[in-house]
C-alpha cells in the first residue's frame, strides 16, 4: 500500500479551476454560442408511435419568410448507425417508431421563425398498430418495429427474434442443484421506471462548415471523440472531414452520449451553407430523450437456513422503445452484475431487450447495473426478513471476495465491500437504531435500511499528450470532458503529481477532435481510471525526458531524481537542482527538443474468456464497492417518505481530489432519492405525459436529505496513484436502501419504482386487509 | 406566440379597451401563468392587455368591514403582510405554499384566482375566510362570493369585458384560528395533489364558525359545506367529529385522474387533511382544554 | 409592433425596442449578451434564469420584457466590483457548491435576494429561498454551507 503522505498533490482537497468563470456566469455553453451569420434551428418530431410516413411536404415552409433550409431523410445518408446495434438513421425514412423520433428539421433566421416553419410541415400518416408494453411486444404475431432487425449489423454476437433485439444468457455451477439443496427459494417481481437524466441544460450543437467541407460541430456531449466517430459514419464523412469540440456542459449523466442532435445540427448547416445551432427546449429534451430504460427484472433465489446462498437465477427485460441506443449494454452489465457483491456459487443470467413504440430508452448513471442493484439489494431484505436474520448479518454470510466469480466466469478482484459495509454500519449506529423503537408520533415510523454496491471499473481506451511548456508548466491533451464532475482539476493533480508541478501549472486542453487523442468518453465512471491512467502515463514519458536532460544538466550521474514545485532535483542532494523552466530553455536552445509525453491506454483485466451466448460486453478492469445506509420517516396517513439522512460508504481506491469525491456522492444521492421517491417519466401510449420541470419532480433543495459521505480508500492495483472511479455507484446504493428503510418502518414492500405516496399507501393498505 | 400589447394608464381606460375587444383581448398581471399559456399554445389573444401598474388594484389594505387585498397584491407580498395575523393568517400561509420565491414575487394573487386552476393555492385560503370578489365592468361594479366566481377548470363567472379588482376578506371573531395543508409529492415547487384549507371561531366557548375549502379535488376549488355544517351540529370540534367531518368532506370531492396523482389518493388525500387541518385548527383554539 | 422600453441594467440604462413577446430572458441573452442568466426549462420551474428585479429575485422567462419598463435589473455580470468578485461568489467557489455550473447564477442570485433581507439565515430559510432553484449536480449540501459562508463572508465586507 502507498503511503498517501507521500504525495504532494494527490489526495489534498483542490477548489476547482473552473468554478469561477462559472459564479461569474461566463461559462460558454452551446446556447451561449454564436456564429456570425449563424441560422437557428428546430425539429419536427414524430407525433406518431408507429406509422409509416406517405409523404412530407415542406413547401409551405420553405416559402416562409426567414426560412433558409428544411432537411428530411432525403438528404441524410442511408446509413444505420449505432453503438451496439446498427439500427438507427439521422431522420425517420420510412416510418416513424416513437413519438419524439426526428421526421424534418427547419434552419431560419430565427428560432421562431423556425417554429412557425416547422409546423407548416405537412407529414401525412398512415398509421401502424402500436405496441408499449415489452412483454407484449416478445410475443409470437406481435407488430415488428424493425422487420430489418437480422440485416442489422451489430458489435456483439447477435440473437434476436421479433422485436427482441438482445438476448443472451449466462450461467454458472447447477441452478437446478442450487435450488434443490436450498431450504427456501424466493421469487420475487421488480419493476423500474424510465427515469429522464435531468440536466440542467438542454441538449444541443452548433455546427458549421467551411470552404473545404470540413464540418465543425461544437456540442456538450460527453464522448467528444465517440460522437465524432458517429457523425462521420452517419453522414458518410472521413473522420478527416469531422471536427468536434467540446463546449462547457450543463450535466449529461448519461444523456449526452454518441450523437443525438449533432448530425440534425450538421445536414442544416450542409444544405443552407451556414452556421446553424439547434437547442432542444427542455420539452423537446424530454419527448425525444434518452431516458434510462424501464427493466422488469424476475430474481428466484435459494437459500440455506442458515443463511446461504445456494442459487440465483434472473430474467430481466428491458424496453429499448423504437432504438436499442444504450439499452444493450446496460442488459449486458446487469446480467453480469446480477449477483451482486455476492457469493453465489450456482447462477444463472437471461436477459431481452425489447423494441416498443415507447420512446428512445437508452441508459444513465450507473448503466443497467442501477436496475440490477435495485432488485438484488431489495430482495436481500425480503430473504433475511424470512428468514429472521438481521440484513447486514445476512449479507456478511454471502459477501464475495477475491477471486469468487461472477456469472460471467470473471473472477472479482479488489473486493472491499466488507469493509465499505463495516464502516458505513459502524457510523450510522445501526445496530442500536435497527431496534430502536419506530413510532414517532401517531402516523409517522422510523426506518433504517441497507444497500450495498457493486459496479465494473474500467472500460476501453484512453490516452493522454502532456506538452511542457517553454515556461516550465504543462498542457495535457486529452479527449476527455468535464460535464461538470470536476474530473479536470482532478486530472490535473494526477498529471502534477506525476511531474512535480503546481497543480495550477498543469492546463487540461479544451477538448478538439482535431488535436485531442482518443478518449471513450465521460462514462462508466472512467475518467479518473482509464483517462488519468493515460495520463500518468504520459506524465511519466515526459519526466523521464526531463530527467535525462536534469541527469546531464545537474551531473547526477544516474543518481536517483526528483521533481517538486517545478523543481528537478537529486534525491539525496537536494540543493544540487534546477527548475523545469530552465531544463525547457536547455532542452528548446540547446539540446534534446520539446518534450511530448504520450500514452495510450486500454485497461486489460488478464481475462478476457467471457462465457455466454449473445453477451454484448467486454470484461471489467477491476470492481468497486459502496455501501449505502437510509434512515427515513414514513408517514402514514399519507405515504409521504422523507429521507432524513444517508450515509454513504465508497472505496474509490484513492481519492484524488476528496473534496471533488465528496461532491459527487452527495450529488449522486439525492439524484438516486429523486429515483426511488419521485422521478418517473411517464409514458401513456409512447407520449410524455410530464415533459417538464413541474411534474417531472426532481428533488429540491427541500427534499435534499443529510448526506453523510465516508470515502475509503483501498489502493487498487490497476488505478492511477490507486484510484478507482466514483461517479455512478453514488446514486445506485439510495433506491434499495430507501425500500428497505421503508420495510424496515412499516413492513411494506414496494417492489415497483419510484416508491411514490400513493403506491406506498396503496401497499399499506394492502397489508391492512391481509392482516384482518 | 403572438399580440399586441397594450397598457392602459387607468382602470377606466382598461375597462375601455377591454369592453371593445371583449374576446380578443387578455389581461396580464403577474404573467406566469399567461406567458406559460401562450407559449404553449394553449392560450392565444389578439390583446395583451398590461393591468400589472393600476394602482388601485394593489396592496393590502384595511377597510371598514375589514380588509381589501388587490388583486395585483403579490403573492410574496401577501406571504409577509403584517396584516395577516390571526384569523387572516391563513391566506399568508397559503400564499407561502405557492411555487418559488421567484414566481411569488411575481404572481398576483388575482391572477392565482382567475386562472381558476382547480389547485390554485390561493383558493381555499380565501374560501373559508367568506371573501368576497369585486368585480368591474365599464358600466358597474359589484362584489361576488367567492365560492360563485369559479365556473370550471380555467373558467370563471368573468365576462369579457370585467376585471377582477380584488377581495373583500371580512373581519374575523377574535377567535378565530385557519390554516392551509397543501399535500404534494416534492416539499416545494409542486403544484397540490390535494389543498385544504380549515378554519374555526369560538364565542364564548361555543363554537361560532367553521369553514372547509378544498382544491385539486374538484373542477373548481370549493367549500366542503356538508362537513362544515355536520361540525356546526355537533357543535365540538372533538377528533371523533373532525373525522367524521372530514369523512363527509372526503365524499364531498370529485377529484380525477392526472399525471399528478390518482383520483382514489386525493379523495383519501382530503380526508387525511381536513382532519389534520381541523386538528391544527382545533389545538389552536385551545379546544377542549377546559 | 415594437415597443420603446428602458432598463438599468446593473447599474446602466439601456433603451431597447422589444417586440410583445420578447422575454427578459431573451433580452439579457440575445440583445445584451449577458449570457449568465440560463435557460433551463423555460417555465418558471428551475430558476437558472433567475435575476433581481426591483432587488428581488425572479425568474426572466417568466417575464414579457415590455411590461417591466423601467425595471432595475441585476444579472450574475452585475455582481462583480472593479474587478473583484462579490463575496457570495467566492463562498461558492471555496465551498465546492459549483459542478456543472448551469444552475449557479441563479442560485447565487436567489441566496443574494435572501441574504438582503436576511444576513443571518437559518439552513430551513436558505431551503425555502433556493426551492425554486434546481440543481442535478450537488445535491445541495455545499449550496447551503455556501451561502452561510457568503453571509459570512458579507457581513465582514460590510
Ligand atoms: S428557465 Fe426560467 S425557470 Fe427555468
Ligand atoms: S451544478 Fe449542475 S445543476 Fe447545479
Amino acid at each position: 500500500m502507498d503511503d498517501q503522505k507521500a504525495y504532494a498533490i494527490v489526495g489534498h482537497s483542490m477548489l476547482r479551476p473552473d468554478a469561477r468563470e462559472k459564479v461569474r456566469g461566463r461559462a460558454v455553453y452551446v446556447a451561449d454560442f454564436r456564429l456570425p451569420g449563424m441560422l437557428f434551428a428546430r425539429v419536427l418530431w414524430s407525433d406518431r408511435p408507429h406509422a409509416r410516413i406517405l409523404h412530407i411536404d415542406t413547401r409551405q415552409a420553405l416559402d416562409l419568410p426567414g426560412v433558409y433550409t428544411v432537411v428530411t431523410a432525403d438528404d441524410a445518408p442511408n446509413t444505420r448507425y449505432g453503438v451496439y446495434l446498427k439500427d438507427q438513421l439521422i431522420f425517420a425514412r420510412g416510418k416513424v417508431r416513437h413519438i419524439g423520433e426526428p421526421v424534418a428539421a427547419v434552419a431560419a433566421e430565427s428560432e421562431a421563425i423556425a417554429e412557425k416553419a416547422i409546423e407548416k410541415i405537412v407529414v401525412q400518416y398512415e398509421e401502424l398498430p402500436a405496441i408499449f408494453e415489452p412483454i407484449e411486444a416478445m410475443k409470437p404475431g406481435a407488430p415488428l418495429i424493425h422487420p430489418d432487425l437480422e440485416s442489422y449489423e451489430a458489435t456483439y454476437p447477435k440473437i434476436v427474434k421479433g422485436n427482441v433485439c438482445l438476448y443472451t444468457r449466462l450461467s454458472m455451477g447447477d441452478t437446478e442443484k442450487g435450488f434443490e439443496d436450498a431450504d427456501y427459494v424466493f421469487e420475487d417481481t421488480f419493476k423500474t421506471q424510465p427515469m429522464y437524466q435531468g440536466y440542467l441544460e438542454p441538449r444541443g450543437a452548433v455546427a458549421s462548415f467551411d470552404f473545404n467541407d470540413k464540418l465543425t460541430v461544437w456540442t456538450s456531449n460527453q464522448q467528444i471523440l465517440v460522437c465524432q466517430a458517429e457523425l462521420a459514419t452517419a453522414l458518410e464523412m472521413p473522420m478527416t472531414q469531422v471536427r468536434v469540440i467540446g463546449t462547457a456542459i450543463g450535466g449529461a449523466f448519461g444523456g449526452k452520449l454518441k450523437t443525438s442532435v449533432e448530425p440534425i445540427a450538421a445536414l442544416l448547416a450542409k444544405k443552407s451553407g451556414r452556421p446553424v445551432r439547434l437547442v432542444l427546449t427542455r420539452e423537446e429534451d424530454f419527448i425525444a430523450s434518452r431516458a434510462r430504460a424501464p427493466y422488469i427484472l424476475r430474481l428466484k433465489t435459494g437459500v440455506k437456513a442458515n443463511g446461504k446462498i445456494t442459487a440465483k437465477s434472473v430474467e430481466l427485460i428491458a424496453d429499448c422503445g423504437g432504438y436499442s441506443d444504450h439499452v444493450v449494454g446496460t442488459m449486458g452489465l446487469a446480467v453480469s452484475f446480477s449477483q451482486g457483491p455476492y457469493k453465489i456459487p450456482n447462477a444463472e443470467a437471461k436477459g431481452y431487450c425489447v423494441y416498443t413504440n415507447n420512446p428512445n430508452y437508452s441508459c444513465m448513471r450507473a448503466y443497467g447495473v442501477h436496475q440490477m442493484c435495485f432488485a438484488t439489494e431489495s430482495q436481500m431484505d425480503i430473504i433475511a426478513s424470512k428468514i429472521g436474520m438481521d440484513p447486514a448479518e445476512f449479507r456478511r454470510r454471502n459477501l464475495a471476495e477475491d477471486g469468487d466469480v461472477l456469472v460471467t466466469t470473471q473472477p472479482l478482484r479488489s473486493v472491499t465491500v466488507d469493509q465499505t459495509m463495516a464502516q458505513v454500519l459502524k457510523a450510522c449506529h445501526w445496530e442500536e437504531k435497527r431496534k430502536a423503537s419506530k413510532q414517532r408520533g401517531v402516523k409517522n415510523f422510523y426506518g433504517i435500511g441497507m444497500a450495498n454496491t457493486i459496479l465494473n471499473m474500467g472500460l476501453l481506451s484512453s490516452a493522454a499528450i502532456v506538452k511542457i511548456n517553454e515556461d516550465g508548466t504543462a498542457s495535457v491533451l486529452t479527449g476527455a470532458v468535464d460535464l461538470g464532475t470536476g474530473n479536470h482539476t482532478a486530472l490535473a493533480q494526477i498529471a502534477a503529481e506525476e511531474l512535480g508541478m503546481k497543480p495550477n501549472d498543469v492546463n487540461i486542453a479544451a477538448v478538439d477532435s482535431d488535436s485531442s487523442p482518443y478518449d471513450l468518453g465521460q462514462i462508466a465512471s472512467r475518467t479518473i481510471f482509464d483517462c488519468g491512467n493515460a495520463i500518468k502515463l504520459a506524465a511519466n514519458d515526459a519526466r523521464r525526458q526531463l530527467f535525462a536532460t536534469a541527469d546531464e544538466v545537474l551531473g547526477a550521474e544516474g543518481r536517483e531524481l526528483r521533481a517538486s514545485e517545478g523543481n528537478v532535483y537529486v534525491r539525496d542532494e537536494p540543493d544540487k537542482k534546477i527548475s523545469i523552466r530552465d531544463l525547457m530553455g536547455y532542452r528548446l536552445y540547446f539540446k534534446g527538443g520539446p518534450i511530448i509525453g504520450r500514452a495510450g491506454w486500454l485497461g486489460k483485466p488478464g481475462f478476457d474468456h467471457l462465457v455466454g451466448e449473445g453477451y454484448p460486453q467486454p470484461p471489467s478492469v477491476t470492481f468497486v464497492f459502496g455501501t449505502h445506509v437510509a434512515e427515513v420517516e414514513v408517514d402514514v396517513g399519507t405515504g409521504q417518505v422523507k429521507v432524513e439522512r444517508i450515509t454513504a460508504a465508497h472505496d474509490v481506491g484513492r481519492a484524488i481530489n476528496p473534496l471533488g469525491v465528496a461532491a459527487q456522492i452527495e450529488g449522486g444521492v439525492v439524484q438516486g432519492m429523486g429515483y426511488a421517491l419521485y422521478e418517473e417519466m411517464q409514458i401513456h401510449e409512447g407520449v410524455v405525459q410530464n415533459p417538464d420541470f413541474l411534474n417531472y419532480r426532481m428533488p429540491t433543495i427541500l427534499d435534499a436529505p443529510e448526506i453523510v459521505p465516508i470515502i475509503l480508500e483501498i489502493p487498487e492495483e490497476y488505478g492511477p496513484f490507486g484510484a478507482k472511479g466514483i461517479g455512478e455507484p453514488t446514486n445506485m446504493g439510495p433506491p434499495p436502501a430507501i425500500a428497505n428503510a421503508i420495510y424496515n418502518a412499516v413492513g411494506v414492500r414496494v417492489k415497483e419504482l419510484p416508491i411514490t405516496p400513493e403506491r406506498l399507501l396503496h401497499a399499506l393498505d394492502d397489508k391492512k386487509t391481509r392482516e384482518a | 406566440m403572438q399580440f399586441e400589447y397594450f397598457r392602459p394608464q387607468s382602470m377606466n381606460e382598461a375597462l375601455r379597451f377591454l369592453a371593445d375587444h371583449k374576446k380578443e383581448a387578455m389581461i396580464l398581471a403577474g404573467g406566469t401563468d399567461v406567458i406559460n399559456g401562450l407559449r404553449t399554445g394553449k392560450q392565444a389573444a389578439k390583446y395583451l392587455v398590461d393591468i400589472g401598474h393600476l394602482a388601485d388594484m394593489k396592496g393590502i389594505h384595511p377597510a371598514d368591514d375589514g380588509l381589501f387585498i388587490g388583486a395585483l397584491a403579490k403573492v410574496r407580498d401577501i406571504e409577509r403582510s403584517p396584516l395577516l395575523v390571526d384569523g387572516w393568517r391563513v391566506i399568508a400561509q397559503a400564499a407561502g405554499t405557492l411555487a418559488s420565491a421567484q414566481i411569488r414575487n411575481l404572481a398576483t394573487i388575482g391572477g392565482n384566482i382567475c386562472n381558476a386552476s382547480p389547485s390554485a393555492d390561493m383558493a381555499p385560503a380565501l374560501l373559508v375566510l367568506d371573501s368576497m370578489a369585486e368585480i368591474a365592468g365599464i358600466e358597474e361594479r359589484h362584489r361576488v362570493p367567492l365560492d360563485q366566481f369559479f365556473k370550471g377548470p380555467g373558467k370563471t363567472i368573468l365576462a369579457p369585458g370585467q376585471i377582477l379588482i380584488g377581495f373583500h376578506v371580512g373581519r374575523q371573531l377574535p377567535n378565530t384560528a385557519g390554516y392551509y395543508i397543501k399535500r404534494g409529492v416534492r416539499r416545494a415547487m409542486d403544484c397540490a395533489i390535494v389543498g385544504v384549507a380549515a378554519l374555526a371561531s369560538t364565542s364564548d366557548g361555543h363554537l361560532s364558525k367553521v369553514r372547509i375549502a378544498l382544491g385539486a379535488v374538484a373542477p373548481t376549488p370549493f367549500r366542503a359545506y356538508k362537513a362544515e355544517q355536520f361540525i356546526l351540529e355537533q357543535g365540538d370540534l372533538d377528533q371523533t367529529t373532525i373525522s367524521k367531518a372530514a369523512r363527509i368532506a372526503s365524499e364531498a370531492c370529485r377529484p380525477i385522474d392526472d399525471v399528478r396523482s390518482r383520483a382514489w389518493y386525493r379523495r383519501r388525500m382530503v380526508e387525511v387533511e381536513t382532519n389534520r387541518a381541523l386538528g391544527w385548527v382545533a389545538k389552536e383554539l385551545k379546544w377542549g382544554e377546559g | 409592433m415594437k415597443h420603446a422600453i428602458e432598463l438599468t441594467i446593473n447599474g446602466k440604462c439601456y433603451q431597447i425596442e422589444v417586440e410583445p413577446e420578447e422575454r427578459l430572458l431573451d433580452v439579457l441573452r440575445d440583445r445584451l449578451g449577458l449570457i449568465g442568466a440560463k435557460e433551463g426549462c423555460s417555465t418558471g420551474d428551475c430558476g437558472a434564469c433567475t435575476v433581481l428585479m426591483n432587488g428581488q429575485a425572479v425568474t426572466s422567462c417568466m417575464i414579457l420584457a415590455v411590461a417591466v419598463d423601467g425595471a432595475d435589473i441585476t444579472t450574475i455580470e452585475g455582481l462583480e466590483k472593479d474587478g473583484e468578485i462579490h463575496p457570495l461568489q467566492k463562498a461558492f467557489i471555496e465551498e465546492g457548491a459549483v459542478q456543472c455550473g448551469y444552475c449557479t447564477p441563479g442560485m447565487i442570485l436567489s441566496a443574494l435576494a435572501l441574504l438582503k433581507e436576511n444576513p443571518e439565515p437559518s439552513d430551513d430559510e436558505i431551503r425555502r429561498a433556493l426551492a425554486g432553484n434546481l440543481c442535478r449536480c450537488t445535491g445541495y449540501t455545499r449550496i447551503i454551507a455556501a451561502v452561510k459562508a457568503g453571509a459570512e463572508r458579507m457581513k465582514n465586507h460590510g
